[in-house]
């Protein structure tokens, strides 16, 4: 007689969920997105930061990213509006589109500075609803973290525990380096002339008098007798640094350093706009060693 | 604009258009007549599921690459000749236009429509002049439309991503349908675009189009010779092309080719009795070279200057076969300026 034993081994393997798939305007989004979701989250960028913000090509790779798309990122107030509404739309994605559970908008949280009183937007402002570039404010970059941890909490409810332990981990770094980057720029008097209105959360963070901006209105180029209405200004406030973003050409900030004797610096404004601000908090440190070298 | 969303997912819209002309040698009325038209009146939704869309009003049909782009949004401050001869104009069209964008890994854009007519009809196809030089419908008109007389168009599009900052967009398009006669419309179209520095604002774009256009049908009654055919076909070809390149934020130059050759047709009077003995139809080509700078004020408006010289058969401009035109055009747009999507 021969007795067979069959044994049977069954391994029932827990398979990690499939990543959600995130798409983000601006590099900013995307280091966060990554730190926050870890490795349940794909997600894929649709400015490469180098570009101005407000003008980024439409590209047709986006469209089947955001086809494809759980979640879909952007920091708001008008600042991807060329752009971000139009792969929205030509997406198809539901899930996606404003109102759907899978599109945040990051600037609910933002008390908005430099609110037009009047939109008139002949003039060309591209800041119709107040200034949009709050991300170069590193306390409004933890809000952005929290914001992302809670919005993939709802869409994974399973991990929200996970995303916010991550959240309060970029925070926690945030913080940290907080200190430092106001001693570096603390008591200093720094006042400065940017390219674009793009510095007013980071000079109001960090304590900078900004004295003008090279365009008059956001988006508008200036003309002759704006820029020697601004050279005058600069010299009246002593005025000795110039910030160009990186995207910007640099023919009237170096006449105005010509005028003025003031130095001109390429800075970035957003994550990958130089090569030294390869994510989020490096990004700020670039910023604050353009304004404290 | 004027837009507001139904629900999440629908939205309607309407794009007013106003526009004056100024002619500064006019003596009498230098300023002409300012004109104010409903555009486009529509609502389209998104609530489809699969990546279809669904657009239903008075919109400018997705047919042919710069046929459904309003005239302040064209590249250049005119239309082509061999565009607005072909197609009529702007692709103006009421009906209901369905899309679909399919979910795979590479964006393609494919539109049916059903339509009233697109643009303004058979002008290019059907020119025809009488003995006494006056011109005048060669196709018999049909006043009374009815549901088969739809226009039925189709397109495809895409966008190739060559490299960092190159794309290449191509189309291609067919439209049929009853107007007066049988219209079919068919083209093909392609736009290559390079942005050499994506910190800067420069921009290469060339971009053109090959149009076909046939009308096939009764002749009308002024169209009509005794013993000669009673119904025929007039076609009409045409292609444009251009370069363009953006220097940083502010100019833009450009040269354009358009080459258009319509069929025309005419009444003949052999043995000059005054009663027209016969029918001729004749294909004259006529093309322009267009030299355009475009000087963006800002964002939201922008100043455009064109000179055109015109080349045609043996004195089409008022005895001589060239002509030259000239264009100064500012474009301002108000309200939310966003920019919508085209493969
Ligand atoms: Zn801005």
């Amino acid at each position: 007689m021969k007795i067979i034993i069959l044994t049977y081994l069954t391994v029932l393997s827990i398979l990690p969920a499939a990543p959600l798939n995130v798409v983000v305007t601006l590099p900013d989004l995307a280091d966060i997105t990554r730190q926050v979701g870890g490795e349940q989250v794909a997600v894929f960028c649709i400015a490469s930061g180098r570009e101005d913000p407000h003008n980024v090509p439409l590209k047709p790779s986006a469209i089947t990213r955001l086809a494809q798309a759980d979640l879909f990122i952007q920091l708001g107030l008008e600042l991807e509006h060329a752009y971000a509404p139009a792969l929205v739309k030509e997406s198809r994605n539901r899930k996606i589109q404003q109102d759907g559970p899978g599109f945040l908008d990051l600037s609910g949280g933002v008390k908005p500075l430099q609110v037009p009183t009047s939109v008139d937007r002949k003039g060309g402002d591209v800041h119709p609803n107040g200034n949009p570039h709050y991300n170069t404010d590193p306390v409004y970059g933890q809000m952005m973290a929290r914001g992302i941890a809670a919005k993939l909490g709802q869409l994974r409810p399973e991990s929200a525990s996970v995303f916010k332990a991550n959240a309060d981990k970029v925070v926690a770094l945030l913080q940290g380096r907080m200190a430092g980057w106001q001693a570096k720029l603390a008591g200093k008097n720094i006042k400065f002339v940017s390219y674009h209105a793009d510095l007013p959360y980071f000079a109001a963070r960090f304590g900078l008098t900004q004295v003008g901006t090279i365009q008059p209105k956001p988006g508008i180029e200036p003309g002759p007798r704006e820029i020697e209405a601004l050279a005058a200004a600069m010299q009246q406030h002593g005025v000795k640094l110039i910030v160009k973003e990186s995207f910007y050409s640099e023919r009237i900030p170096n006449q105005l350093a010509k005028m003025t004797g003031a130095k001109v610096v390429n800075i970035p404004i957003l994550v990958n706009g130089t090569p030294a601000a390869k994510d989020y908090v490096s990004l700020i440190d670039t910023l604050v060693n353009a304004f404290a070298p | 604009m004027v837009q507001s969303n139904i629900d999440q997912l629908a939205r309607a819209y309407v794009v007013f258009n106003a526009g004056s002309e100024l002619d500064p040698w006019s003596k009498t009325d230098p300023f002409g007549e300012v004109s104010l038209g409903i555009e486009e009146a529509a609502i389209e939704t998104s609530a489809l599921p699969y990546g279809l869309g669904l657009k239903v009003g008075q919109f400018f049909a997705d047919f042919s690459r710069l046929g459904k782009v309003h005239c302040h949004e064209l590249p250049f401050t005119d239309r082509p000749a061999s565009l607005k001869g072909i197609i009529g104009g702007e692709a103006k069209a009421r009906g209901l236009e369905l899309s679909w964008v399919p979910p795979v890994d590479h964006y393609l854009r494919l539109t049916l429509g059903a339509v009233d007519n697109i643009g303004a009809g058979t002008a290019a196809t059907g020119v025809f002049t009488t003995p006494g030089g006056d011109t005048a419908d060669l196709f018999a008109g049909d006043s009374n439309r009815s549901l088969s007389d739809l226009t039925c168009y189709g397109r495809a599009a895409t966008i190739l991503e060559l490299g960092e900052g190159t794309s290449l967009n191509v189309g291609i398009d067919y439209a049929r349908g009853q107007d007066q006669g049988t219209r079919e419309l068919a083209s093909a179209d392609a736009k290559f675009t390079w942005l050499p520095d994506a910190a800067r604002f420069d921009r290469l774009e060339i971009g053109g189009e090959l149009l076909h256009g046939k009308t096939d049908g009764a002749f009308g009654p002024s169209a009509l010779v005794a013993g000669e055919a009673t119904s025929g076909s007039a076609t009409a070809h045409g292609a444009y092309v251009y370069a363009q390149y953006r220097i940083g934020k502010d100019w833009e130059p450009g040269l354009r080719y358009d080459w258009f050759r319509p069929e025309s047709w005419s009444q003949s009077d052999a043995d000059s009795d005054g009663i027209a003995d016969g029918l001729a139809r004749t294909r004259q080509s006529q093309s322009s070279l267009s030299a355009y700078l475009n000087y963006n004020l800002s964002e939201y408006s922008r100043l455009r200057l064109e000179v055109s010289h015109l080349n045609g058969a043996s004195g089409a401009f008022n005895g001589k076969d060239d002509d030259w035109l000239g264009f100064l055009q500012w474009t301002v747009t108000m309200g939310p300026h966003t920019h919508s999507f085209q493969p």
